[in-house]
């Protein structure tokens, strides 16, 4: 905590580096006042953010997402399995999430980041619960085969509003995602076929379901901000969250439905007002990542 | 005891508060001095409780809460049990069940000189005083009392030393004598000694007689007075 | 609208309740929490000496251990763990004891829905046990909404399952207070009604969100009601039990 008697007078002829190291709190504090943030953002708008879609050009979905540094690379794999005899005609979603030692200097090699395993189960919550996924989609032959969805998120950079820019990716990485042509060979099992045999190559085995796009049922974009006092910042940096450390993360869908409302703790208590405020701003920010999702999906038609 | 919020200061006092309660309004007290014990904070104007226990007030001015633990926090002038858990150049490092050992220099002693260093083994019991308690430092122990003399501080040997709270430690340092003490002290002789820490070093003539105060100590926290003198009349009279 | 719940409760009717202290012999503070057939044992170590890497050694830590009824820990448990480590550590005074770690395990006695609410709950007690400096109590709920709309509070675990979404919500307990009314409202809201915690899980509106919320202030007054009977009682050294 930055509140030392000592600062006061420190303040005047300290460089604004040493500031900021010393009394990172009175730093941001003295932004808030001016309602301006260290990197001369508002305090409610968020980062520059870009998506690519296609980044890994094996996978067969992929998208890169960006929301200031906080970069996130996800690709998805599709696999044939065999469906669970309690939901035959199902296919299914994986979902991990990675943080690399590349990604952050509090991760460490062999010791893996502990937020890693929650950000991958809040995925997953969001995107199985919200249903944008129709799994029956996923299915091939009621009972013999269906889909299995391996999602894998790698988080490059960390700075901040993890869980925004790995949904966003992810999101992009299924509006990317096509589904591989399957074909059944001699032995009666469903066999994917690779791009090239598509084109009629094998046409002895019959093709049960071509190359196709998977439909979203809706979209769900999230943003995360930060309590703190009387303020609201929205999309906070790596520095920023651990200065304040009372976050709230809003997860909407395309209908302005509510999938998940994220505040684990933190000093500050959200009252409703708060909580209504920080719906409003993720209400906003749906409407910018939409605009950037589409305009990466046109660019990619294009191409 | 009632679930209705109370609202005058001297409402407060005896009764059980829990974390977060606010116990004084220090805007409506003007140019008083008050003194704050354990478990209580002060937040602006409000001063609010932290721990589970009951509100006492000692007049003129002193607030604390009452409430009993397995942990020990140090604190300037308590007379604790610590066991030696290590001997470096300078201190003696002894458990005293806070959350970090405790320092004992080697020269805190009755005419301590570099030249006769008392020597304790691992292990040890020791009767000492706590002279420094500031968070972020270990604290620091001695064994004189404030004019240096060694008074009743040192070594415990033979005896039986065991845990109980500090709740106990307090009751049994109560004056007037607890009920407890006081039944046990009718019909036996023992020494015994209370660390505030939550350690109590009983020694008697007998084993046999060393297990019955022990006991008698351990389950009368939750007994009132006269539930403590018939349990310690029980125990005797299986005793003898 | 009448919701016919398996047990016979009506919507806003809790489990019952019960709470027990310092049970065991060599944790520093423990506790018993259960709702109806949930039931989470909590124990706490500490504070013990030094904090871990990462983590600043100007304030107090805490490490939350879950141990689940079978199995092992996955995912599911880490995001318990951290959310209850975050929870617990916006309730505690971390300033006072600096550079200490305090471990708080809970160990799943048995699951019968509004899992991690029953466990912050026995979290919360358990540190009130072990005399951890505590800003206020936090009281949890599980509340849930059906198909059309209505809110279920402290659903079971066959109710859970049948329900549309569900959220757990941990606020401050109500304090008495000597301040005058109101001087502890923030934005015109009493204190008690700000969120420590929101975790959700499934989809619903915005406006449903803000019902449950208040539906939730209501039930954890009366949880919070239990808690302080719980622990006022206790300090006598009789557990206690409500309907």
């Amino acid at each position: 905590m930055g509140s030392s008697g000592a600062s006061g007078n420190l303040e005047g002829e300290m460089e604004v580096d040493a500031f900021r190291r010393l009394f990172p709190l009175r730093f941001h504090e003295r932004h808030l006042l001016e309602s301006i943030r260290p990197d001369a953002r508002p305090l409610e708008r968020a980062r520059e953010s870009t998506v690519a879609l296609g980044a890994v050009a094996s996978a067969d979905g992929s998208a890169m997402a960006k929301i200031g540094h906080t970069t996130m690379l996800a690709a998805i794999k599709m696999e044939v399995m065999t469906p669970s005899s309690e939901s035959p005609d199902e296919g299914c979603v994986a979902i991990d999430f990675h943080m690399p030692p590349i990604c952050s200097p509090f991760v460490r090699p062999g010791r893996p980041a502990e937020v890693a395993p929650v950000i991958a189960k809040q995925l997953s919550d969001a995107i199985t619960s919200s249903g944008m996924i129709n799994l029956k989609e996923l299915s091939l032959t009621t009972g013999k085969a269906a889909w299995m969805a391996y999602l894998d998120v790698y988080c490059l950079d960390a700075d901040g509003a993890l869980f925004d820019a790995a949904l966003l990716s992810a999101v992009a990485a299924f509006s990317h995602l096509q589904i591989p042509a399957v074909s059944i060979n001699e032995d009666g099992r469903v066999v994917t076929m690779s791009r090239e045999d598509g084109d009629g190559k094998l046409a002895n085995d019959p093709v049960i379901k071509e190359r196709r796009k998977l439909t979203l049922n809706c979209i769900l974009f999230s943003l995360t901000c930060i309590l703190h006092k009387k303020y609201i910042l929205a999309d906070p940096t790596a520095e920023e969250e651990s200065v304040m450390e009372t976050h709230v993360t809003v997860v909407l869908d395309s209908s302005s439905r509510l999938v998940s409302l994220y505040k684990p703790g933190g000093p500050v208590l959200a009252y409703a007002s708060a909580v209504q405020d920080c719906i409003a701003l993720t209400r906003h920010r749906v409407k910018e990542l939409q605009k950037i999702l589409n305009e990466a999906i046109s660019d990619m038609e294009v191409d | 005891m009632d679930g209705k919020p109370l609202t005058s200061p001297a409402s407060f006092i005896d009764q059980m508060v829990v974390p977060g309660d606010v116990v004084l309004d220090l805007s409506s007290m003007a140019n008083q001095t008050i003194k704050l014990g354990g478990g209580l904070r002060q937040d602006s104007d409000a001063i609010s409780v932290m721990k589970a226990g009951k509100l006492k007030f000692s007049r003129p001015n002193k607030y604390w809460v009452e409430s009993s633990q397995k942990r020990y926090v140090p604190c300037v002038e308590d007379t604790v049990l610590g066991v030696v858990v290590d001997s470096k150049a300078d201190n003696f490092l002894v458990d005293i069940k806070g959350p970090a050992l405790a320092f004992l220099p080697v020269l805190a002693f009755e005419g301590g000189t570099r030249r006769n260093i008392p020597k304790f083994e691992v292990g040890s019991l020791l009767y000492v005083r706590v002279v420094k308690a500031s968070a972020g430092m270990n604290p620091e122990l001695s064994c004189t009392d404030a004019s240096g003399k060694a008074a009743e501080f040192g070594i415990l040997k033979d005896g039986y030393m065991f845990e109980t709270s500090t709740g106990v430690s307090r009751m049994l340092l109560s004056s007037p004598t607890c009920p407890v003490l006081e039944a046990l002290g009718k019909k036996l002789s023992f020494e015994i000694a209370v660390g505030l820490n939550g350690r109590v070093w009983v020694n008697a003539g007998s084993t046999s007689m060393i297990i019955l105060v022990a006991n008698a100590i351990m389950s009368s926290e939750s007994l009132s007075g006269t539930k403590q003198k018939i349990m310690v009349e029980n125990l005797l009279r299986r005793f003898q | 609208m009448e919701i016919d719940r398996p047990d016979g409760r009506t919507q806003n009717q809790l489990r019952p309740l019960a709470c027990s202290r310092n049970i065991l012999n060599r944790a520093h503070g423990s506790a018993r929490w259960s709702q109806g057939d949930t039931i989470v044992l909590a124990a706490v170590y500490g504070p013990k000496a030094g904090t871990k890497k990462n983590e600043n050694p100007e304030k107090a830590s805490i490490e939350v251990i879950w141990k689940p009824k079978t199995g092992q820990v996955g995912k599911a448990e880490k995001e318990y763990e951290l959310i209850l480590r975050r929870t617990l550590q916006s309730i505690c005074v971390l300033t006072i004891n600096p550079n200490t770690t305090t471990s708080v395990t809970l160990q799943v006695v048995n699951d019968d829905g509004s899992l991690l609410p029953c466990a912050i709950n026995a979290a919360c007690a358990a540190l009130v046990d072990a005399g951890i400096p505590l800003k206020h109590l936090a009281v949890a709920i599980c509340c849930s909404l059906t198909g059309s709309g209505s809110v279920v509070l402290d659903p079971s675990k066959l109710e859970e399952q049948k329900m549309e979404a569900f959220m757990y919500l941990v606020f401050p307990n109500s304090v008495h207070s000597v301040l005058p009314e109101g001087s502890l409202h923030v934005d015109g809201e009493p204190m008690e009604h700000g969120i420590i915690t929101s975790v959700t899980h499934g989809v619903m509106s915005v406006d449903d969100y803000l019902h449950c919320l208040e539906r939730g202030h209501a039930a954890s007054a009366r949880i919070s009601d239990f808690l302080r009977r719980s622990l006022q009682s206790q300090a006598l050294g009789n557990p206690s039990k409500a309907a």
